[in-house]
């Protein structure tokens, strides 16, 4: 009986201070697929099906008015380049450059070697 | 009985604690260089791949940017960098480790790189196959500089929720092991290795980034996006922590790993193009909360997909029911089978100590199996193989 009651307090314990503890923690962006759908990249899955998801997050994103994370937009970009979208690719780039300034050296060098056709 | 579980309440008990709020005991990281350093955006390169695990790097490296970026920096996106690397000709992460980080800092425009090592991946020897483990190292150096900012490490234990007795599991753990070792839960795992290890603010973890509302840094130029609910938030994390059914993280800043005198030989320097002298090199084995002194052991932020199981007060235990589950598991490796054999050994002894006691109680089996696991990491943090170490953990139950 004593260890029943023991090992009952020790696991309210756990849960009082866990409870304590824990702070909710504000997000600062909307991540949708992203990080599912770079995983699916790595593991070779068509560039088209991750267009259609990150899309429809991005509809989503904008309808609750949040922002996407960092990469998103750079991402997207990618997969059209891959898929000879080539029209698409720049915006991407340049929202990306938009919502998060600390991209600008990379956007721009990818943005200069679209121009030069060698992307 | 009464003893015994005062004993292990009485190893709980501060263990508890320290994961509850893991801020005040650890010595403090000195962060002098982060701050002054002042880091804006990461480019994180894909992480080095020290686990049999061939898809751990691609795994690890997907996740790394949900806690670096809610922590408030700019992660450059890793695939197109990875997809840069490779069109100039560096295909493997060590090839790309090597690269000066001056050229970085010239390509991709970042204030910091992020050079990652994973250690351990997946459920390689383990005692149950239910068990899911990711290890990871981080270290943060300025482009500009060179300077290491910070460096970290984490390890995420996962135990799984479904099976609440040692032979269900160990069981489940023959036939699983063999069946894929690449799933869906390593992945999981890995991500929340990531998070433990790389989200902000975190005792000795990273500092928080320029676009979080908790940066202390001094440039608070970058507007501070909205904050609303986090999309990862587990409304379920309230369930109460009980060891079967949650993760054990440990994250062990290589500068608190001062128990450093390492018994596992080295692992061999990562051929990183930053000198530095701060590299200690941690154990590779991390001990798990109970035999923990000197670690932070950290909460996961998050319950596991699977959430804290019922425990039933009388579990249905057809033991002869095993054999034919165990025979028919085809051996498709050289090392699987190695492992099957591990299992089965592990099984049948298990089996004889299990029914030599008194069954009644569910929190026994699970403490014997915390028990076996603790053993088994004291085994490996004193330099024994961990297949070694699970055949002394499992002498040791049996004599107990």
């Amino acid at each position: 009986m004593k260890h029943i009651f023991v090992k009952a307090s020790v696991v309210m314990l756990a849960a009082g201070v866990l409870a304590g503890c824990r702070t909710s923690q504000p997000g600062l962006y909307q991540w949708g697929s992203y990080q599912p759908q770079v995983y699916q990249h790595f593991k070779g899955e068509s560039p088209n099906e991750q267009i259609a998801v990150l899309e429809k997050d991005l509809r989503r994103i904008n309808t609750l008015g949040r922002k996407p994370p960092p990469g998103f937009h750079a991402h997207l970009g990618m997969l059209y380049s891959m898929v000879g979208r080539n029209d698409l690719v720049a915006a991407e780039f340049q929202e990306e450059k938009r919502l998060f300034p600390e991209s600008t050296i990379y956007m721009d060098r990818l943005l200069e070697s679209m121009s030069k056709g060698s992307n | 009985m009464v003893k015994k579980v005062l004993k292990l309440a009485a190893l709980l008990a501060p263990v508890v604690f320290v994961v509850g709020c893991a801020t005040q005991k650890a010595k403090p990281y000195d962060y002098r260089a982060f701050e002054a350093s002042n880091p804006h955006s990461i480019l994180v390169l894909p992480p080095l791949n020290n686990s049999l695990e061939v898809g751990a790097t691609e795994s690890v490296y997907s996740t790394v940017t949900y806690p670096l970026a809610e922590a408030g920096y700019y992660v450059l996106p890793v695939a197109l960098v990875n997809e840069t690397f490779k069109q100039n000709g560096l295909t493997t992460p060590a090839d790309i480790h090597n690269v000066a980080p001056e050229k970085l800092r010239e390509i991709f425009g970042a204030d910091a790189a992020l050079y990652m090592t994973v250690d351990r991946y997946g459920s390689t020897y383990q005692l149950l196959s239910s068990v899911t483990e990711v290890s990871a190292g981080a270290r943060l150096v300025d482009l500009k500089t060179k300077a290491l900012l910070w460096d970290g490490r984490a390890t995420v234990i996962d135990t799984g929720g479904t099976s609440n007795d040692l032979l269900t599991a160990l069981v489940q753990a023959a036939v699983t092991q063999i069946v894929n070792s690449t799933n869906k839960r390593s992945h999981e795992i890995a991500a929340k290795t990531n998070g433990l290890l790389l989200r902000g603010g975190g005792p000795q973890g990273m500092l928080y980034g320029p676009r979080s509302p908790k940066y202390t840094g001094r440039d608070a130029t970058i507007p501070v996006a909205e904050a609303t609910a986090a999309p990862r938030n587990d409304k379920k994390a309230a369930a109460p922590a009980k060891r079967s059914a949650q993760s054990t993280a440990v994250m062990v800043p290589a500068p608190v790993a001062d128990t450093a005198v390492s018994p596992v030989p080295a692992a061999q320097p990562v051929a990183a193009p930053v000198a530095e002298p701060v590299a200690v090199v941690a154990p590779l084995a991390i001990p798990v909360a109970p035999a923990a002194k000197k670690v932070a052991v950290v909460a996961p932020p998050a319950a596991p997909a699977a959430p804290a199981a019922k425990m039933p007060a009388s579990v249905p235990m057809p033991a002869p029911a095993i054999a034919p589950v165990l025979a028919p598991a085809p051996a498709p490796a050289v090392q699987a089978n190695a492992a099957e054999q591990i299992y089965a050994d592990a099984l049948a002894r298990a089996q004889t100590k299990y029914q030599s006691l008194n069954p009644g109680s569910a929190w026994y089996r699970q403490e014997l199996y915390d028990w076996v696991m603790d053993r088994k990491d004291e085994y490996v943090k004193a330099g024994k193989a961990p297949d070694v170490a699970l055949k002394l953990a499992l002498a040791a139950m049996e004599g107990r």
